[in-house]
């Protein structure tokens, strides 16, 4: 989960990761918007080597819903 | 009664066309996103040997020309950017010798995207005080070479390009009727190159990503949408016109629904807001310019009409102007 914070740090550089858990949603992270997304999807496809092309993150969903999408892709968390 | 004229206007943009598609950098998948949030479907990158000064003092050319004025016969150049060709000197000066324009004194004003209709009233005013009988006020952009290429909530937005306004004094009653400037301090950080200068030198840079543009877009989306409609609607009361009177209103073209959203705000109806962005994205100090130039040569400008010029960027800085034509 460490390496999905340190993302979404590097693409939200004004949250703090220390309050980020899995059921933080990701439309409370600041400067979260439809565009941000793209970024934290190209972020994670950068550090753990992914494609998600097809992907997409929204508002509503939560961290642990990033979490399951790597899942999904066959990364060990 | 001495009032600023506008003689002529001008604009340069970039040969090279990026449309979103070219943006391969992105997924292709978020590509639509970009026109469905920002109207944007194209811009223009200014080519390898093209700074800011070379577009403005295209910009200026075209509209000397238009003015059938020698670059001589030019008192003043302010040029508004804030993508300048160094830190110092001023962009200005190369612009003034790129003209010959040996006569005029030049200097930057950096109000990021308030910065063309800031650079015209300071014009209006050194017109005003007697100091000069014409200012050529251009107002010019690289943020090509500003932008972070992987960032999505930046790079579509932005493209580069440039506009001239030539001034002169007049006895009216065609000109400037007035214009208002606004800025927050407060918000100094929602909009910035973090990066390059004295706060923190490129010796410092702790991340890349630093040395690139970067804005809050919700915190300017609410920004843009409040204070654009309040300081028109503040420019009507101070000039005493009614909005039925503005013909044409030229926004910064930040993003088509921020404009929509300032035009539902103010009582004058949307078909009147001249928009552009859909071939040049946001151009930063220079879209205000470069819109009404083209607004200009399309002839639907006439005799008389009011355009309202209204712009907001970093900052926080905002700007309205009500001009005569």
């Amino acid at each position: 989960m460490h390496k999905i914070i340190a993302c979404i740090k590097e693409v939200f550089p004004d949250c703090d990761p220390s309050t980020i858990t899995p059921d933080t949603r990701l439309g409370d992270l600041p400067g979260w918007d439809s565009m941000t997304s793209i970024n934290l999807l190209m972020e994670l496809e950068a550090v753990f080597s992914v494609s998600l092309s097809n992907a997409t993150l929204t508002a509503k969903q939560q961290v642990s819903d990033v979490a399951g999408l790597l899942r999904d892709k066959g990364i060990e968390l | 009664m001495t009032i600023s004229r506008v003689r002529a206007t001008g604009s340069y943009l970039p040969e090279r066309e990026v449309l979103n598609q070219d943006l391969k950098q992105f997924p292709a998948s978020s590509l639509p996103l970009i026109e469905q949030k920002t109207g944007i479907a194209a811009r223009r990158y200014a080519g390898e040997n093209e700074s800011t000064s070379d577009l403005a003092a295209k910009a200026a050319d075209a509209c000397l020309r238009l003015a059938n004025l020698q670059a001589e016969e030019v008192q003043a150049i302010i040029l508004a950017t804030s993508s300048p060709d160094r830190i110092q000197p001023a962009t200005a000066t190369r612009v003034q010798s790129l003209l010959g324009a040996s006569q005029a004194f030049a200097f930057d004003v950096n109000s990021v995207c308030s910065g063309g209709v800031y650079g015209l009233e300071i014009g209006n005013s050194l017109i005003q005080s007697g100091m000069v009988s014409n200012v050529l006020v251009i107002a010019s952009e690289v943020y090509s070479r500003i932008l972070n290429p992987t960032d999505f909530s930046t790079c579509p937005y932005f493209g580069d390009g440039a506009g001239a306004v030539l001034l002169e004094r007049s006895e009216g009653p065609a000109g400037i009727m007035g214009s208002l400037l606004r800025s927050d301090g407060a918000g100094h950080n929602v909009i910035q190159v973090p990066c390059g200068g004295t706060m923190k030198p490129y010796s410092r840079m702790q991340s890349p990503r630093e040395q690139y543009f970067t804005m809050k877009g919700k915190e300017v989306y609410e920004f843009a949408v409040t204070r654009a409609p309040e300081i028109m609607r503040e420019l009507l009361a101070s000039t005493g016109l009614a909005p039925e009177c503005i013909s044409w209103v030229i926004p910064h073209q930040a993003n088509v629904n921020i404009i929509n959203a300032i035009a539902a705000a103010v009582d004058i109806p949307r078909e009147r807001f001249f928009v552009n962005l859909q071939k040049y994205g946001n151009t930063a100090g220079a879209s205000v310019f470069i819109a009404l130039d083209e607004l200009c040569r399309s002839g639907e400008v006439s005799s008389g009409q009011i355009v309202m010029l209204v712009a907001f960027g970093g900052g926080l800085s905002w700007a309205a102007s009500a001009i005569r034509f």
